[in-house]
């Protein structure tokens, strides 16, 4: 069996490039236009926001960084280190919630103790 | 040990001395990956900072988002996006042997990344003129919730100002090397490791935006 030098290489197309700009720009005018339409909490922007972001996000890792057509090695790795900055974050947030607030559980010890 | 010739094996066990690698593409997009988890961890690091003191100050940070450029902020959001989808074209165009139509995308990118640097620097000076600035004597006098809100937005909108500058120079650097020819549309590597890095910085983006400008 020849390998050709390039075989292994997925093909890219401009078409996929052109529709995934054109899903980012509905995209980034809805987060332009949401908090002209909907005067929200900081929570709920939020939510709105990042999800959008992430929406973005998602695409840009898949199409134009090619994820979707790479080898499985590359999207474990991938996947795999976003997941341990997912967890990084989850540690941090529960530290967030217990840390100089009204939950603060250092302040309530002392108080306890 | 040393000097001793790489053996691989065929299916049938027989054993092949390596002489090349075929220029290792797996190789080296592997390694700019893991570059790019470094950049990850960098900016992630940074949005955790930014997550901890929302927490914190959370109705400053609401306040003080509504007093940014939406207008120059959204702008540059859509010359970044424009500039992605340009970076990814000369890739399409030199993988099909369009050289010229590579060169010309290559270009096109180099112009946006300049606008985005010049609408951030009239930004900038907008507000250090407001005598916003990190440790200026205005900025203490608003209080910790301001200088954090006003400190993560210098910090990182300059550490990512600073990855569109060298993204710049490797654009530049890309084009040298696309006319001596050592970048050809066999040879793409260093071209897609280029527009992997272009993504990543704008993906970065795609979260300051709404982090600082859109939250209020």
């Amino acid at each position: 069996m020849e390998l050709h030098q390039n075989e292994a290489l997925h093909p890219i197309k401009a078409s996929t490039y052109v529709t995934v700009f054109a899903l980012l720009i509905s995209l980034t005018v809805l987060t332009l236009v949401q908090p002209l339409v909907l005067k929200l909490a900081l929570a709920s922007t939020l939510s709105i926001q990042l999800g959008i972001a992430f929406m973005k996000a998602f695409l840009i890792v898949a199409y134009y960084m090619h994820i979707k057509s790479n080898t499985p090695l590359f999207r474990v790795l991938i996947y795999g280190s976003l997941a341990i900055l997912g967890v990084i974050y989850i540690i941090m947030a529960i530290d967030t919630y217990y840390r100089y607030t009204p939950n603060d559980l250092f302040q309530l010890l002392q108080k306890e103790g | 040990m040393h000097n001793q010739p790489e053996i691989i094996y065929d299916k049938q066990g027989n054993a092949h001395v390596i002489v090349d690698y075929n220029d290792d593409y797996i190789g080296a997009k592997l390694g700019f990956w893991l570059f790019l988890f470094t950049e990850m961890m960098i900016f992630g690091s940074m949005f955790l900072i930014y997550a901890f003191y929302m927490f914190q100050f959370s109705d400053t940070f609401v306040q003080y988002s509504a007093t940014l450029n939406v207008k120059m902020g959204g702008t540059n959001t859509f010359i970044l996006l424009v500039s992605a989808l340009t970076m990814g074209l000369s890739l399409v165009r030199l993988r099909q042997g369009n050289v010229e139509g590579a060169k010309k995308f290559i270009w096109a990118t180099i112009v946006l990344a300049l606008i985005f640097l010049s609408i951030k620097y009239f930004e900038w000076s907008a507000e250090i003129h407001h005598g916003i600035y990190p440790g200026s004597p205005t900025l203490k006098s608003m209080g910790d919730g301001a200088v954090m809100f006003f400190g993560l937005y210098f910090v990182i909108t300059g550490l990512h100002g600073i990855h569109i500058i060298l993204g710049i120079g490797a654009m530049i650097w890309v084009l040298g090397l696309v006319r001596k020819g050592k970048i050809t549309p066999t040879k793409f590597v260093v071209l897609e490791n280029t527009a992997l890095y272009w993504d990543l910085v704008h993906l970065v983006w795609v979260f300051v935006f709404p982090l600082f400008y859109l939250i209020h």
